[in-house]
Order: structure tokens, then C-alpha cells, then sequence
């Protein structure tokens, strides 16, 4: 599993790649939490892009609900987006869709965290 | 070896009242009407929350072997008709053994004791085995005044309490059985069972906090190569991690993750969480066979069902 950030206005944007699974999680959870740190510190908000992953395990939505547990009371809210099918269909059904924003498409993910981000992103992309 | 549930609900019995049963009969009648021919092929073709009910009585799990002596795991509320089936059996005057394996002394895994007719006949032998110091305490209080009229004194059959120790093994009316402690309030144990090449393991009440290997191998440890393990699947994973975390219980997904590590071959869900109607928790088990598709890569296919009140397993 790979994770990058990239900063969009005052989104900050985590794109994993691979399996997020036991061998993996510990390192999206730290990177998810430094993460969370840094958007509390600069008053941003968290994006996750999902799109590069094939499949995320119990193990691994716990790592999001440990960093979402950390973000929500400092008023970091964090978005999902871009799930693959079956990534999808995981967080169906272990109800993580009840408790984190999801978005179809980056774009959508952003223009929900400001105009700002959503501005930025097309700029780039 | 076969496994007889006598009571799979969580935390507290529940029951329909006449509007659930009404509109559970209404929508049957409909469907078998639409679907004509033979009503009673058209019954049996129902989705299982339309034709019957996972029940609602509190854990009460029995193992049967070829053996003369009762296994039984928790004395929740299924436990009365548990004793009804045994006294219909072998009739007052057949004095029986019962061997009862407690996950703990919370009160819905406790309540179906003063009920338990074999109890009170006098010949019986009631041999109650468990981890828990309080144990004893834990049976003899809930007969005591103002909560039963019926004091622990009066019961007439010989009552015996067996402490265990975790990671021990004993040899209990033919079967090998293992307790191994589990995270829940004041702590649980589940218990492995063990006989003729078969082996079922009973777990519930348990929490999965995920936080490290070592838990994981622990559990996948007592649970490999079962062919049968009742686990507790009460709350979502969401729940589980988040509103209801501490609470001591598990989910679904997890029940998948852990069973498939361990190589076990029928995954029984368990400890059903009170609210959920028929309908709900036939909708987890279709989202729980999915997630076991989805996450079984090279394994083995792991068979999934949800335990209800009057299921038999044989294994």
C-alpha cells in the first residue's frame, strides 16, 4: 500500500494505493492521524481519495474511524472519495457510509469542503 | 456432534407483539396467494424473516453428542424451553447430568436458571462450570429475596460449581472443552469443544478492539479449524468502532475476517441485537455472505448462517 498527500486550498488530499488491510493499516492510520494534526493545526479539511485501492478490511476502517474519532470534535470533517466497487460495498456494509461523507468523484469531494478547494483542483488537474 | 440453539438474542429477550405478527402474517398470505400452486411449497419458498422468526430468547446453546450427559453454554432465557425438551425426553423420574459452561454472569446469560425445571427434581446432577470467581454468587443471588420467591436452598437436584482456568484443558462429559478469556465487562470466556475429529466453538459476548496481531492470533488460535463457531455479531463494524465501542460485543465483518483466518467451516452469527426485527437481520446475513465473497481471496468458501431459535447444525 502507498500513501501521497497533496494540498488543494484548504483540502488536504490522502490518496492510498493497494490493499489496506493488517499488514498495512498501521501505516495509513499514522499517516491518517499526522494528517488529522496538521489539519487542526491550519484549519483544513481531509479528503480521502480511495480510487487506487482494490480493498480495505475491518483493520483498515478502523484506522479511519480512530483519525475520524480524533478530527470530528477539533471541526475536521473527512470526506471519501472515488470508492471502487467492492471498496464501495465494504463500507455499505459495515455502515461506514453512515458515518463519513462519500462522494462519487473528487470534485464533488471538494466543492464540498470549499470553493476554494474545488478551484484549486481544476487548475491543476 | 450436533448444535441445538435454544436461545440466540442478544442482551435481552424480545418477542413480537400483534402488529409485528399481523403484518408478518399479511405479507406471507399475500405472497403465497401471488405466487399460487401449492401453498405449502410456496410457504417453504418465503424468505425465512416472512415464513418464520429467529426468535427472541437470550443465549442458551446446547451440544449434543452420542453421550448420555447434556452440554450446555449460558443459562439465558432459552434455557426454559431447553429443560422442557429434556423433561419430554427422558420424563421426571430419569435422573440426568448437566454439564452448563458459563460465558459469564451477566444477567440475559443467567435468567433462564430459576426456570430451568431439572433444577428442582431431586436426582438430577447440575454441575455449572465457568471462569468467573462470582460465579456461584452470581446464580445464588438472582434467587435470593426481593428478585425469586424460590431460594437456591430449595432447588432439589445436586448443584454443583466448577471453576476452570482459561488456556486449561478438561475433559467434561466426553468432550474436550478449553475456556479462553475473552474482552468484555469483568471479562468472558468462550469455550472450545472438542470430540471424534469435530469441533464447535461457542463465543460470544466478545469485543475485537483490531488494535494488534497478537489479539488476532489469539482468537484465530482457539477458532482454527472448526466446524462450527457461534460468534457474537450484534453491532455493525461502525458501531462497533464508534457509538458502541467498550460496549463488549463484535460484528459481522469481523466474525468473517477471523473465521476465514482460522480455516473454520460454518460461521454461526449470534447474540442477535435486540431491536432488529426478522427482516433486519436477514438483510445482515445477505450482507454478511457477501463480505465473506468479497474478503475470501484463496480460501476456502466459509458457510454463514444466522442462528435463530430451534436451529439444529449437525456437524
Amino acid at each position: 500500500m502507498k500513501v501521497t498527500t497533496a494540498n488543494y486550498g484548504d483540502a488536504i488530499v490522502v490518496r492510498a494505493a493497494g490493499r489496506i488491510d493488517q499488514s498495512s493499516a498501521g501505516e495509513f492510520q499514522k499517516k491518517l492521524t499526522d494528517l488529522v494534526d496538521m489539519a487542526i493545526g491550519s484549519e483544513k479539511q481531509i479528503v480521502v481519495d480511495l480510487s487506487k485501492v482494490d480493498y480495505i478490511s475491518s483493520v483498515g476502517l478502523r484506522a479511519l474511524m480512530v483519525a475520524n474519532k480524533q478530527a470530528k470534535p477539533k471541526g475536521v470533517t473527512i470526506r471519501i472519495a472515488s470508492m471502487q466497487e467492492v471498496v464501495r460495498e465494504v463500507f455499505s456494509i459495515s455502515h461506514f457510509d453512515k458515518v463519513f461523507p462519500t462522494f462519487e468523484e473528487m470534485p464533488k469531494a471538494l466543492q464540498a469542503v470549499s470553493a476554494l478547494a474545488a478551484a484549486a483542483y481544476t487548475d491543476e488537474d | 456432534m450436533r448444535i441445538r440453539f435454544w436461545g440466540t438474542r442478544g442482551s435481552i429477550p424480545t418477542s413480537m407483539n400483534a402488529d409485528h405478527l399481523r403484518d408478518k402474517i399479511g405479507a406471507a398470505v399475500r405472497a403465497v396467494i401471488e405466487a399460487g400452486g401449492d401453498p405449502d411449497a410456496a410457504l417453504d419458498a418465503l424468505p425465512f424473516h416472512m415464513r418464520g422468526t429467529y426468535g427472541g430468547e437470550s443465549s442458551c446453546v446446547q451440544i449434543e453428542t452420542d453421550g448420555p450427559e447434556y452440554i450446555i453454554c449460558d443459562m439465558g432465557s432459552g434455557a426454559r424451553r431447553l429443560a422442557l425438551n429434556a423433561l419430554g425426553k427422558h420424563g421426571p423420574g430419569a435422573p440426568q447430568v448437566y454439564n452448563i459452561f458459563q460465558s459469564h454472569v451477566h444477567w440475559d446469560h443467567i435468567m433462564g436458571f430459576p426456570f430451568f425445571i431439572p433444577a428442582f427434581i431431586p436426582g438430577n446432577v447440575i454441575r455449572i462450570h465457568g471462569c468467573h470467581d462470582e460465579l456461584e454468587m452470581a446464580f445464588r443471588r438472582q434467587q435470593d429475596n426481593p428478585s425469586f420467591p424460590v431460594p437456591f436452598e430449595f432447588l432439589g437436584a445436586t448443584i454443583e460449581f466448577v471453576k476452570l482456568e482459561p488456556e486449561q484443558t478438561y475433559q467434561v462429559g466426553g468432550l474436550t472443552v478449553t475456556p479462553f478469556r475473552q474482552l468484555h465487562a469483568g471479562d468472558s470466556y468462550g469455550y472450545r469443544f472438542e470430540k471424534g475429529g469435530k469441533v464447535a466453538v461457542y463465543s460470544t459476548d466478545s469485543e475485537h478492539k483490531l488494535e494488534d496481531q497478537e489479539e488476532t492470533d489469539y482468537f484465530v488460535r482457539h477458532f482454527r479449524d472448526a466446524d462450527a463457531v457461534g460468534f457474537d455479531t450484534m453491532y455493525s463494524l461502525a458501531d462497533a468502532t464508534s457509538l458502541k465501542e467498550d460496549w463488549g460485543h463484535s460484528s459481522n465483518m469481523v466474525a468473517v475476517e477471523l473465521c476465514q483466518m482460522a480455516a473454520v467451516k460454518t460461521l454461526c452469527m449470534f447474540h442477535h441485537e435486540p431491536v432488529y426485527s426478522d427482516a433486519q437481520i436477514d438483510q445482515v446475513l445477505a450482507e454478511t455472505r457477501r463480505f465473506e465473497e468479497i474478503s475470501r481471496g484463496d480460501g476456502l468458501p466459509l458457510h454463514v448462517v444466522a442462528s435463530y431459535d430451534g436451529l439444529e447444525i449437525e456437524l
